[in-house]
Parts: structure tokens; C-alpha cells; sequence
């Protein structure tokens, strides 16, 4: 009120959307991703083919599960790009303790525990002692990044790996890949969670309202402490399946998992009236991730231009998002 | 009080027929305001007669609808504060508006140091003319503190300085002395006497009617958005004003209905909170309604945050129901039985993305959701038995309450309590920005509450309201209570007197 | 008034006082107990090591001072040197290929400043999706493996800008002194500099006095990526090559050394001198933990708890910059 916004600003918060072009900007990332399969079966001849879908699906199984765990971050605003060093930790303590004699039940647990203490970690300070989350998690990434190379000494982990592990990786169950299963669980069991549970309201409604949401009695931190708990849980089992598909442990990270992960959680928001995030427009968002990078890698795409295509599409989303919530305002 | 003889010619500012229309509201209704070269002219009326939006016009945050706006006799447009600025407008406001941790020398000339350079700060030239300007005003301020060390009252004459040094012809000021001590608000008034007898205009918005006895050459009344009158201090008395502030202003569309008061719901005994409320001592009985006025700052929306628990005690006691009780957070309040209506209702009372049920079931879903899973069905069931009984107007019951009108808002901020069978309802401002129909529908709604036993505590800006409404009627003014009135002893005009006067008779 | 409690002068001293103490504490005893730390040789490595950073994070200073963020600072470095050497490789002369890559990093700079200070997207977003761009860009030019410049490639000159010395000093610290001098200059002594604090320090209040923050903010954050992709050159200079993720530990350590500085001169707001001393202080511990045989690994967890530590104790005035939304 107080400064006059220049023509951009004024275009993009004074700008009344119309329910109309809201529903069109929605439905458009449907419509987007229909539209790009149908380029892809046309122009792409091995596109098609069960084998390939399979590998589609295998290849975003992990990606997607951290995308389901990001997706409860980011319901009452906070960030998490520790991501990628939860993935890998987890992937290195299960691998290590079957290596030393551990049966699978015990190193699972262990890779779990890593997820549950790197989200409390997470969560504590942010909330509790009111740092930024990205600050927070991209330094705690970092330290487990650390850990990572310290408790391998650098080295890859392979020795002891179990059967009964690798077949989360690699075996099948009534013919679908075990990651693709774990994934499609994975991802109803966050629908239920966000969208159909208790606590799942109560974090929409601190992410709606934060003030709003104390006054009647939710407890706004805890209720995001337990958000980061699960994002963490998510990439420790992303980490599992992970190792579990190519039978070691790295200690070294991959940047990618942050970025896309983001991606395909702010793809998820342009589907949603609020401009939210959502377990179904993360669903969304990892086939359409999916379909994209499955399409450019059968075209022979670089690695790199895929990458700024990641970035772009980023940078989309958020700005149509900030559009739809500010207009909101 | 100066005395001083204006001739008509000297008109500096003058807006005629203002209007000036909110959705929903009319702010403003053809007002007409002057205001002379040289005068103190002060604007006088309750919370939501109009004072700010006409201040906010004229300093340009706001455009009138209709109306003119004639400096020196030229007529202008002011369409934002920098043309304000321009033509010599400036305001001084109640926040800090300087830069806390820059200094004063700092905060003089930020924005404006082009007056000296090209690039580098000049700060010997800064320091000169800085100097000579606080020798005229007689300030006497050292230019190298940062300014948040500074007092209240120190940060406000540097930006009455900076303003007055910006040749500012029109000052603007909002409760200057809300929070200054007495020496400071002598200092305060010294200091604008002396401004208007070098030809400063100076619009002065107050409450304290004794402070403007000591100030104003002319007070301006406002009700309802319209001009009741604008009288030479000469002849005004404070049962004159009080008579102009005061009246019937809408239809008495609601029937007060007189209901035993039973056991005591809430007592608080000499509570004290961190920064405001000193020794606050009353009582709320089941089936009362009990109405808390006061001027901007006095405290009411302070006490009941505390009571429920959003604003931390200092000390003292709250009972509920018999039980001394501490409440920590809102969550453990709500346990107690005690609910909220905050005066926000967009920023504190409502999920604006979520829809109607989601909203009015807020507090209460998790009762009927044992295994942790939505029962949205349910939801849906109890919210529409809600709705229905509170007459709430939507689309459906999954409306996203971001489209509902004021009215309805308010009253799914209220009902979300209902499900609750709270026992003691804290309402702040709940009639605010809502259409006349709406106001009388909640009145019903709030008198049904009291009938089934709940108490409930009013704070409202509009004193007629609060008459109409309230078994007993707390005066509140600087954190405590200053008097305390029953039904039968109250009315307006002894309200008024009591907020604008201080007295306690 | 708010009753100031114990906590808070705590920060205060902390804030004030603590960082220098701290510098002088740890260089004492790095002094004494670290016979290594003493050599001429080792000092010279550490000018080299702090020029770098020094530079990043003083444009990141002007970026904190107008209350902003910027976590894209690191990713510009990276890009800037494969830039380069990119250009340099495909026969561009070095001067040009410098020209055009600190071009790059203003151009970026200025996506942040738009984004940030005109569609009032969150900071944290908006530099992060510029991160994320400049990452993209990143990969496309170098497919993720540096880009060597040899001499036959670029001529000494430009080796020598990371490398050379010039009456004994290291070139890339000459660099850095001028940069932070400039800018130490620009924020203490100038009107924009007085204006960028306005803004940082009170929004509604620079409104008032007449101040255009989009243009502020957007000027803060050009200097930041001119900043960035300057300290991106001097590091593919040192390097001999281009190398994607040379800057990469700049963003955190940048915002680590800025908050450090946090509270030396003007409570809760940044200032260039201090954010040298978080430098310094960064630049030392690294270097001491380095010759203390302290393992890669070990060294990484710790500098995270150093920052963690820096922005805890920055001060809660300090960490309105750290929200997201």
C-alpha cells in the first residue's frame, strides 16, 4: 500500500486470476505430460515398450520417495536439502552392518534410525531454535556428508551384502520391480498421512496458517518437527533401495537427488488450487520428471542440458506458484 | 493554550466533500476539513469514526472516492505519499519510523543526501545543518547514538525534525503521546506550540481530551465517517464533545435478553503480563457477557491473549471455573473450556485456503478421528449442523472460506467453538468490518452462547454496541481497568468520559 | 520497554567483542602450538586461500546489509571459472573471455535482484533456483569435469592473475584488498551504502524517506554475482583450470564468514570489516585444522558445526534474513 508496485509486480500479484485460468494453469501440467507421452510414443519408437516403461519406473522409484518426504517439508514452508546426504548415509550404515554380520532386519533398522535422527537434528534447530531450514539442513547435509567419508574412509561398501537385500533392489513382485512396489507404497502411505490423517490436516493447516493454527490448540512446531522426521525416513529408505539396486554403498554424494526432488515437488504445486504442495501433484510430478528424463536419455539428450531443463522448469513453477499465492493474499 | 486570531484567508489545507468507501463500508461521508496556516487542529472521535482513513488520505495512502483537495487555495491530488511529501505533507507516526540501529545524523539524511553529494557523504555539511535545525526546534539530542537507543519520545523529535527540515508545512500527528512519560509529553508540546507559531500546521489525533485542551485551537468531531463539528476549543467542554461523539447509530435490531448470572466462569486476580496489563482484577459469571472498552492500546486484546494462554503472565491469577489455572499455550486454554475469537480474523482466525468445514471443525475433528483418520463425512455432517443453526451463508460446506463475505467469516471464526461447548468465550472485536445484518445476527449468536450457560468477554470499539450487549462493561486504559460499569448504570456518554477524561468518579 | 534479558547481552558481547577476541585467541594459539602455522610459506597459502572468499562473501555483505540472502553465490563461482575456460578453450582471448564471465555472473546477479527485489519472490527461493540455473549451465559447458587452461591457451597473464605475485604479494589478495575496500567504502561512506541500510533496517521507514528498494536490492544483488564471478575467475586462475564444483563450498562458507561479522559495528546488521574477520577466522581454522593432519572428512563436519554456530549466535535480529516464506 504504501509504494506504488511497477508494471511487473503489478501484473502479477494485482492481476485477478480468473477461476477459469486458474483451472487452466492446473490442469495444464496434466494436459503437459499427456501431451509430451504422446510425443515421445510417436517419435520414439523403443519409448513404447514394456521394457522401457519398467525402466522408467525403476529409475524414478528412488527419486520418488524422497519427493513424497520433501513433499511434507514443504507443506508448512520449511526446505530440506540435506536430502542427498540422508540417502547416502543410510545407504552406507545398512550396507556396513551387513557387511559386518548383521542380519537385514538389524542393518534396515539402522539405515532407518540414520533417517530418524537426521530429521529430528533437522527439525530441532530450525524450529526450535528459529534457523532457516535451509541454512539448517544445507549444513547438516553437509556434516553427514562428512560422516559419509569419514566412517568409509572413502572406500566403496560392498562385502556382506545379503540376498534378502538385493532383491529390495532388483527382485520382482508379481512381476513389478520391489522399487516400484516400495514406491507406489510409499507414495499411499504419504497420501493417507497428508491427506487423510489427523495429523495430515493439522500440517496443512500450520502450512496455511501458523498463527491461526496455534489458536486452536495444534502445536504448530511439533507437528513440523514430525514433518522433517518423515522427510528424512524417506530418503533413508530411498538410500536403502538404492544400494539395494546396484549392490554397494558410495560414500560419495550425488547432487541431483535436491534439485530434481524439488522439481518434482514444485511441479505438484501448479496442480493445486492454492498453488500447495500435495502427495497426488508430487505423484504428478514425478512422471511427468519421469517421463521427461526417461524420453531425453532415449534421445541421446546431455546430462547437462537435462539438468538446465530442471533448473527452467524450476524456475516456472515457483514463479507460477508465487503468482497464484500471492494473488491469493 | 495560545490564543491566537485567524482570519478566514488563511486556509492551508482544505478538503471538501471527502468521501471515501470500503467494500462494505463508507469510511468517509462528504467531509469537510480546514485547516489554517500556523494551528494546532485537532481530530477527535472513536475507533472506526474515520480519523485514519481521513489522515490517510490526506497523506496520501489512500485515494479518496470523492470529494477536493485545495492547498493555498489550489486544488490538488494527492495520489501517493510522496506527493504528500511534495506538497509539504508529512506524518508522524506511532511505530518507529526511522532506522533503528543508524544514527541520528544517519536517519536525518538518508534518502535525501543529494542535497549534498554526488557520492560521498558529506558528513561535516550533514552535521551542520542537522545542528542548526535542532537549535530552532531547541532539540537537544546527541547526532551520533543509533536511534534505537534513543527514548520514545527523542525518536519522535527526530522525526519531527527530519519532517519539519523537509519543510513540511502540514504535520500529521497520530497519539503521539501514547507512550511518552509526562516530562516528555511536556517537552512534546513545547515543541509544537513552537512549531505552530512559526507557521506550522500541526493535525493532532488524540483521545486524551485533556492534553488537547492544552494543545488545539480548533477540534474537529468525527462519527459514523461524517463531521459532527468543528468548534474553536474556546467553546468546547468535554460534555459538548461527548455529545457530538455520541448517539444511536444504527437500529436496534437486538433484544438484550436478561439471564441469571450463575457461578463465577473466570476470575483474574491482579494480573500482571510481561510488558502491558499491571494488575488486572474482574470477574466473568455463566450466562454473562461482559463488554471491555478502551482507547487503541489500553490493553484488551493483551488480557485475553493471556487468559488463553498466547500471552505469557508476568504475574497474578487466572481461575477457571474454581481452578487456578496456567495456561502455557492456547492448546492447554482450550482444554480449560476457554475459546478465542481473535480480532484478526484473517491472520489469526481462519485457515483462508482451507474450506468451510475444515475451518469449523478445526478445533474439534480430532475427537471424533480416534484412530487418527479424517472422518470428512462426519465433518462435513457436524459443520453443516453448524452452519445451518448459525446461519452461514456459502456455496456449500466446502466453500474455501476465503470467499465468503466479512460476516460470514466472523461467524465461522465464532462457530468453530460451538462443537467445543467452550465454556468461556474471549471475542475480540467480533462485529469489526461487518455489514450492519451480519453484526445483529452475531449478537444472537453470543446471547445464545450466554443462554446455555457460557460466559463471554466483548471487546469492541464500538461503545453503542457494548451498551446494548453487556451485563457489566469494563473501562480499560493504559493496561488496567479503570472503572468498571453495570447495565443498568452505563451509557455512552459515561463511557466516553471515562476513556477521553480519565475520570473515575 | 522490553526488559532486556541475559541472554541477549550475552549476544550482544558475543557480537561485539567476541569475534575479534576470537580471532586473536585462535592465531595466538595456532601460533604457539602449531610450529608450521609460523612458516612464511604457510602464510602465503593462506592469502591465497582467503582472497577467494573474502571476495564472495563482502558482495554477499552488501547483499545481507539491504536484508537479503543470496545462496547462489557459490554456484557462480563454479560457473564463472568453467565459463572461462570454456571461452578460452573455444579461442576466445582471455581478456574477452574475462569480460564476458564477469558479464555472466551480472547478468545473474541481476535475475536474483529482479526476482528478489521487483516479483518479491522469498530470497532463499529465488537464489536458490538461480543456483540451481547456473548448476544446469554448469554441466551443459564442462559435462561435469574441469576445464584446464594451459598456458598455450591463455597466456600467462591470465595464469598469473591466480598465481602470480606482485611485489611479493599475492595477486589474487591484492585483488581482494581492492574489492573490499571498494566496497567497504561504498557501504560506510557513501549515500547508496547509507540507503542500503535503510532498506535492510527498516523497510517502511526507507519508504518514507523516499528510497526505491527494488532498485537497492537490485543493485545489491548485481554486486554480489559481479562479486562472485570475479572470485570465480582468480579461482580457475590459481586452479589452472575450470573445475564445476571449485566454488561450491563458497555459499555456506560465505554466509558463515558474513554472519560472523554480524554485530561487530552495528548491532544485528553486517559490516565488511567484520565479515574479513569471519574470514580470517574461517581461513585460519582451516588452515591450522589442515596442518594439524585433521582428516578431509573431519574437517568438513566441523566447519559445518562453525557455521552453525556462527548464524546461532548471530543474533536473533540477524536471522529475519534466514526465513523462508
Amino acid at each position: 500500500m504504501d509504494q506504488k508496485e511497477n508494471g511487473l509486480e503489478k501484473f502479477f500479484s494485482k492481476k485477478k486470476i480468473s477461476t477459469n485460468t486458474n483451472i487452466l494453469i492446473r490442469y495444464s501440467t496434466l494436459m503437459a505430460l499427456i501431451a509430451v507421452a504422446i510425443i515421445f510414443s510417436i517419435t520414439i519408437p523403443s519409448f513404447l515398450t514394456i521394457r522401457n516403461l519398467e525402466n522408467l519406473l525403476v529409475q524414478m522409484a528412488v527419486l520418488g520417495i524422497v519427493a513424497v518426504g520433501l513433499t511434507f517439508v514443504t507443506i508448512p514452508g520449511e526446505m530440506d536439502v540435506s536430502l542427498g546426504s540422508v540417502v547416502t548415509l543410510a545407504g552406507v550404515f545398512a550396507v556396513s552392518l551387513m557387511g559386518k554380520g548383521f542380519g537385514l532386519i538389524p542393518s534396515l533398522a539402522a539405515a532407518m534410525i540414520v533417517g530418524i535422527i537426521s530429521g529430528l537434528i533437522n527439525g530441532l534447530i530450525s524450529i526450535y531454535g528459529h534457523i532457516s531450514s535451509l541454512i539448517v539442513t544445507l549444513t547438516i547435509g553437509a556434516i553427514l556428508d562428512g560422516v559419509s567419508l569419514l566412517y568409509t574412509g572413502g572406500y566403496r561398501l560392498y562385502k556382506g551384502i545379503l540376498p534378502s537385500y538385493l532383491f529390495i533392489g532388483t527382485g520382482k513382485l508379481f512381476g513389478i520391480p520391489m522399487p516400484v512396489v516400495i514406491m507406489f507404497v510409499v507414495v499411499f502411505i504419504g497420501f493417507i498421512l497428508a491427506h487423510k490423517t489427523v495429523y495430515g490436516r493439522r500440517l496443512f493447516s500450520v502450512g496455511g496458517n501458523f498463527n491461526a493454527a496455534r489458536l486452536v490448540g495444534i502445536n504448530p512446531k511439533l507437528t513440523t518437527l514430525l514433518a522433517f522426521v518423515f522427510c528424512s525416513l524417506c530418503s533413508a529408505m530411498a538410500g536403502i533401495i538404492a544400494t539395494a539396486r546396484v549392490g554397494t554403498a558410495e560414500p560419495f554424494v550425488r547432487f541431483g537427488y535436491v534439485m530434481d526432488a524439488f522439481a518434482i515437488v514444485f511441479i505438484g504445486t501448479t496442480t493445486s488450487a492454492e498453488g500447495e504442495p500435495s502427495i497426488p501433484g508430487t505423484l504428478l510430478g514425478i512422471i511427468i520428471l519421469g517421463v521427461l528424463s526417461n524420453g531425453m536419455n532415449l534421445i541421446g539428450v546431455p546430462f547437462s542440458a537435462q539438468n538446465i531443463l530442471k533448473g527452467v522448469i524450476i524456475l516456472f513453477t515457483v514463479l507460477i506458484s508465487s503468482i497464484i499465492r500471492n494473488q491469493k493474499k | 493554550m495560545i490564543s491566537r486570531d485567524f482570519s478566514m484567508t488563511d486556509n492551508l489545507l482544505e478538503l471538501t466533500n471527502i468521501t471515501k468507501t470500503f467494500p462494505g463500508v463508507k469510511a468517509l461521508n462528504a467531509v469537510n476539513f480546514s485547516a489554517r496556516r500556523g494551528e494546532i487542529h485537532a481530530l477527535i472521535g472513536e475507533n472506526g469514526a474515520g480519523k485514519s482513513t481521513l489522515i490517510k488520505i490526506i497523506s496520501g495512502i489512500y485515494n479518496k472516492d470523492s470529494g477536493d483537495i485545495r492547498i493555498n487555495g489550489e486544488k490538488i491530488e494527492i495520489s501517493s505519499p510522496k506527493e504528500a511529501r511534495q506538497n509539504g505533507i508529512s506524518t508522524i507516526h506511532q511505530e518507529l519510523n526511522l532506522v533503528p540501529f543508524l544514527t541520528v545524523l544517519e536517519n536525518f539524511w538518508v534518502g535525501r543526501e543529494d542535497d549534498f553529494t554526488k557520492m560521498f557523504l558529506n558528513k561535516q555539511k550533514m552535521r551542520s545543518q542537522t545542528e542548526t535545525i535542532f537549535k530552532r526546534l531547541e532539540i537537544n539530542i546527541p547526532l551520533d547514538v543509533p536511534v534505537k537507543k534513543l527514548s520514545v519520545a527523542n525518536q519522535q523529535m527526530v522525526s519531527i525534525a527530519r519532517a519539519i527540515s523537509e519543510e513540511a508545512k502540514i504535520l500529521i500527528m497520530d497519539e503521539p503521546t501514547a507512550r511518552l512519560t509526562a516530562d516528555e509529553i511536556n517537552i512534546l508540546f513545547s515543541t509544537i506550540k513552537k512549531l505552530a507559531e512559526q507557521g506550522v500546521t500541526i493535525i493532532y489525533i488524540s483521545h486524551r481530551l485533556e492534553e488537547i485542551f492544552q494543545l488545539a485551537h480548533r477540534i474537529t468531531i468525527l462519527k459514523d465517517g461524517e463531521v459532527q463539528g468543528t468548534i474553536p476549543i474556546k467553546e468546547a467542554t468535554v460534555s459538548n464533545i461527548v455529545n457530538m461523539m455520541v448517539g444511536q447509530n444504527y437500529e436496534n435490531r437486538f433484544k438484550k435478553v436478561q439471564i441469571d448470572p450463575g457461578d463465577k466462569v473466570l476470575e483474574c486476580i491482579d494480573l500482571c503480563d510481561k510488558t502491558k496489563l499491571k494488575n488486572v482484577s474482574f470477574s466473568v459469571r455463566s450466562g454473562e457477557i461482559v463488554g471491555v472498552v478502551g482507547p487503541v492500546g489500553s490493553g484488551r486484546t493483551e488480557l485475553v491473549k493471556a487468559i488463553f494462554g498466547d500471552n505469557p503472565i508476568h504475574s497474578g491469577k487466572i481461575i477457571v471455573d474454581g481452578k487456578v489455572v496456567h495456561p502455557k499455550n492456547p492448546a492447554s486454554a482450550i482444554k480449560n473450556g476457554i475459546a478465542l475469537i481473535p480480532e484478526d480474523r484473517r491472520g489469526e482466525g481462519l485457515i483462508m485456503h482451507m474450506d468451510v468445514a475444515e475451518n469449523v471443525t478445526l478445533p474439534t475433528f480430532a475427537q471424533w478421528s480416534p484412530l487418527g483418520f479424517l472422518r470428512r463425512r462426519l465433518d462435513h455432517k457436524i459443520a453443516k449442523e453448524i452452519a445451518k443453526k448459525v446461519d452461514i451463508r456459502m456455496a456449500s460446506i466446502t466453500q474455501r472460506v476465503r470467499y465468503l463475505s466479512g460476516g460470514n467469516q466472523q461467524k465461522v471464526v465464532v462457530s468453530k467453538w460451538l462443537v467445543k461447548k467452550s465454556r468461556l468465550f474471549l471475542m475480540d472485536e467480533p462485529t469489526a468490518g461487518i455489514d450492519v445484518g451480519a453484526k445483529a445476527e452475531i449478537y444472537n449468536l453470543v446471547s445464545n452462547l450466554v443462554s446455555e450457560g457460557a460466559g463471554v468477554i466483548f471487546i469492541s470499539s464500538e461503545i453503542p454496541e457494548v451498551v446494548n450487549i453487556s451485563d457489566r462493561i469494563l473501562v480499560m486504559r493504559s493496561g488496567t481497568i479503570v472503572k468498571q460499569f453495570d447495565r443498568s448504570e452505563a451509557s455512552e456518554e459515561k463511557i466516553l468520559n471515562v476513556i477521553l477524561g480519565g475520570e473515575i468518579s | 520497554m522490553h526488559r532486556k534479558n541475559n541472554w541477549s547481552s550475552v549476544s550482544n558481547w558475543l557480537g561485539r567483542y567476541g569475534t575479534f577476541s576470537a580471532l586473536l585467541i585462535i592465531t595466538a594459539s595456532f601460533l604457539i602450538f602449531i610450529p608450521n602455522f609460523r612458516s612464511f610459506s604457510n602464510f602465503k597459502a593462506l592469502m591465497f586461500q582467503v582472497s577467494m572468499l573474502v571476495i564472495v562473501s563482502a558482495g554477499l555483505t552488501i547483499v545481507f546489509s539491504v536484508g537479503e540472502t543470496d545462496i547462489s553465490t557459490g554456484a557462480i563461482v563454479s560457473l564463472s571459472g568453467v565459463f572461462a575456460a570454456f571461452l578460452m578453450v573455444k579461442n576466445v582471448s582471455p581478456i574477452f573471455a574475462i569480460v564476458i564471465t564477469i558479464l555472466g555472473g551480472v547478468i545473474l546477479g541481476a535475475m536474483n535482484g529482479i526476482m528478489i527485489g521487483y516479483l518479491r519472490v522469498p530470497a532463499l527461493l529465488g537464489t536458490f533456483v538461480t543456483s540451481i540455473i547456473a548448476l544446469g549451465i554448469n554441466y551443459l559447458l564442462g559435462l561435469g569435469s574441469s576445464i584446464r587452461i594451459t598456458k598455450e591457451l591463455s597466456g600467462d597473464f591470465y595464469l598469473s592473475l591466480g598465481g602470480g605475485y606482485l611485489l611479493g604479494i599475492p595477486i589474487p589478495f591484492i585483488f581482494a584488498v581492492i574489492i573490499t575496500v571498494i566496497l567497504l567504502i561504498l557501504l560506510e561512506k557513501t549515500k547508496w551504502g547509507l540507503r542500503m541500510y535503510a532498506v535492510g533496517g527498516n523497510r517502511e521507514a526507507a519508504v518514507t524517506f523516499g528510497i526505491n528498494i527494488r532498485k537497492v536490492k537490485l543493485a545489491a544483488f548485481i554486486i554480489s554475482g559481479f562479486c562472485s564471478s570475479i572470485a570465480g575467475l582468480l579461482l580457475s586462475a590459481r586452479l589452472g583450470a575450470g573445475s564445476p564444483i571449485g566454488g561450491d563450498a563458497y555459499t555456506l562458507d560465505a554466509i558463515a564468514a558474513t554472519f560472523v561479522g554480524v554485530s561487530m559495528f552495528r548491532e544485528g546488521e553486517p559490516h565488511i570489516g567484520g565479515t574479513i574477520l569471519g574470514v580470517l577466522i574461517m581461513g585460519i581454522l582451516v588452515n591450522g585444522m589442515r596442518l594439524l593432519g585433521i582428516s578431509y572428512e573431519m574437517q568438513i563436519i566441523l566447519r559445518g558445526l562453525f557455521i552453525l554456530a556462527a548464524v546461532a549466535t548471530a543474533g536473533k535480529r540477524a536471522l529475519f534474513r534466514t526465513k523462508l516464506f
